[in-house]
């Protein structure tokens, strides 16, 4: 399984416009849904609403940074797949802070090789975890 | 009547005989008196010749002592006697005889009530440090008044010592004292660089991240055919690696300056490639032609991304330099030799040398030639910064043949040597 699955909904979530039109816009060619947005509560609320699948968010924004609005969404167990971005290097202290060690993360600039593999691992790690879920309930 | 006369005559005889027998009693007394007073004096005189803590001595026209009060007998050491018993009296306190020769002078162009100072020695061998005046008493006698300043002039001399110790010392400490001021200015200084640069980092990486945006974004717009037709895939590609490189940069510079650098090997030649990769296109707008010599088999150990950086700095302005000068067959040459467990690579160019002027400044902060727009004077102090505090090596500068070269000697490395 090294492919993408259209299927799945995507949430975009950075605060700097250019990269974020030119990110969904990359994603729509990949997947049939991708919602976006520009600050951790607009994020969440999009979360709540639609429950998207894969959620890729920077790490900087306004009002909920990315970080406390995924460990506020991974509390929730839904099960969804995670991809933090960020423009430090250094950013395993401020995961550990919120308790997000096992989240992947990618650092800008990030190559689309990088992007795309990563996206695609995080499809796999998704589909894994939505089969243990199901089978659980 | 005869006899009234003979009696009064008697008794004013009497009178007269008495008179003078009290006047000349008085004048015994007083003569007594006055005895005992010269005596007195003359006691007085003597106790204090005798007895001053001033050196007194007289020497008659023979050599022998004629006075030699206590003050001489402690000082010297010698007594009256033992002096008397030599034959030169002069050579037992003057054993140089340009000395006592001095000292006769002295007796005979004579100068009195005026210190001269002298250096006699003592009976155990110590030389002293007098001061003596010649005084002639009233009877015209000549007798020489002393002192004895050794120890005063020994104090004075300690005390001139340890002013002038004390002097360097300060100095010592002044300069040790400015010299840990810059250092800590220089650490201050780098610290406050680091921060910036780390702010900065986040700043450039935001563009960079753009960048590779749209990279992601015409790979999945294009549609393959055009992409294999135009070769684009690899055009996409080194964008990417340009902008990873400037990302990688800024990081390495932040590292620089954070202290936490890494250390690791690789084969120089490569390492030299990836360094000309990333100003290619500056070579090539002008047609620098880039010429190697490097033994692919030497391996470098050490902080690669900041000599990288360095090669960087050199090339670009060598490249800067042909370009202004607008030379012909511009020609930047690389080479590398291995020696006495460093290496040696040397960048030169042929575009004329340095200036005297310039050459003395060029790797001061803040110093260029170039137009305001294109620099600000901080690459070459950068490279030396980073060559000779980071890495423990040694870059230098010089006219070779037709242009400018470039020295950097490194040591090859193996060690990891953590800068504290």
């Amino acid at each position: 399984m090294s492919e993408l699955n259209r299927k799945l909904r995507v949430l975009f979530v950075d605060d700097e416009p250019a990269i974020r039109t030119n990110y969904t816009l990359a994603l729509q060619n990949m997947f049939d849904t991708v919602y976006q947005a520009s600050d951790g509560e607009e994020a969440y609320h999009i979360y709540e609403q639609y429950h998207p699948n894969i959620l890729i968010v920077d790490i900087n924004l306004p009002k909920l940074n990315g970080l406390a609005l995924l460990q506020k969404i991974s509390q929730e167990q839904s099960g969804c797949a995670m991809v933090v971005m960020s423009a430090h290097t250094d950013i395993d202290s401020r995961l550990q802070e919120y308790n997000l060690e096992d989240i992947n993360y990618l650092v800008k600039p990030i190559s689309r090789k990088i992007f795309i593999n990563t996206l695609k691992k995080i499809t796999q790690q998704y589909i894994k975890k939505r089969t243990l879920l199901q089978e659980q309930k | 009547m005869a006899i009234t006369v003979m009696v009064v005559l008697i008794v004013l005889l009497l009178f007269m005989l008495l008179y003078t027998n009290v006047k000349l009693r008085q004048k015994i007394e007083q003569a007594h008196e006055d005895k005992q007073r010269l005596l007195k004096s003359e006691q007085k005189a003597s106790w204090l010749i005798e007895n001053s803590p001033v050196l007194y001595d007289a020497f008659d026209e023979n050599g022998k002592c004629t006075l030699w009060n206590k003050e001489c007998e402690k000082v010297f050491g010698w007594t009256i006697e033992e002096i008397n018993a030599h034959e030169n009296t002069l050579a037992l306190f003057y054993p140089d005889p340009k000395d006592q020769a001095a000292v006769i002078d002295s007796f005979v162009n004579i100068e009195f009530n005026k210190y001269r100072e002298w250096h006699p020695v003592t009976k155990d061998g110590r030389k002293l440090t007098t001061l003596w005046a010649n005084l002639k008493l009233p009877s015209g006698e000549v007798i020489n008044a002393g002192l004895d300043v050794t120890e005063l002039e020994n104090a004075k001399a300690q005390l001139q010592k340890l002013n002038d110790t004390l002097q360097m010392q300060v100095k010592q400490e002044v300069q040790k004292n400015k010299k840990q001021q810059i250092l800590m200015m220089e650490q201050a200084k780098f610290a406050q660089m680091g921060e910036m640069i780390q702010n900065i980092a986040h700043q450039w990486r935001q563009p960079l991240a753009e960048i590779n945006s749209v990279v992601l974004l015409l790979d999945t717009l294009l549609p393959d055919s055009v992409k294999k037709e135009r070769n684009i895939e690899k055009t996409l590609d080194e964008i990417e690696q340009i902008t990873q490189y400037m990302s990688k940069t800024i990081d390495d510079f932040g590292d620089f300056f954070s202290k936490n650098k890494v250390h690791t090997c690789v084969n120089l030649q490569e390492m030299i490639d990836e360094s000309l990769f990333m100003v290619k296109g500056d070579l090539s707008s002008i047609l620098t032609k880039v010429v190697k010599e490097i033994n692919p088999k030497f391996e470098f150990c050490g902080y690669v991304s900041e000599l990288k950086q360095v090669i960087v700095i050199i090339v670009k302005n060598a490249n800067d330099a042909l370009r202004e000068k607008k030379i012909e067959n511009a020609r930047i040459k690389i080479d590398a030799y291995e020696e006495d467990g460093n290496y040696t690579i040397r960048i030169s160019d042929n575009g004329g040398g340095i200036e005297p002027a310039t050459m003395t400044k060029i790797f001061d902060p803040y110093f260029t030639t170039k137009h305001q727009s294109k620099g600000r004077g901080i690459g070459l102090y950068m490279a030396k910064m980073i060559i000779e505090e980071g890495m423990q090596g040694k870059l230098s500068v010089r006219n070779k043949d037709d242009g400018a070269e470039f020295t950097i000697v490194l040591p090859k490395g193996g060690e990891v040597n953590e800068r504290a």
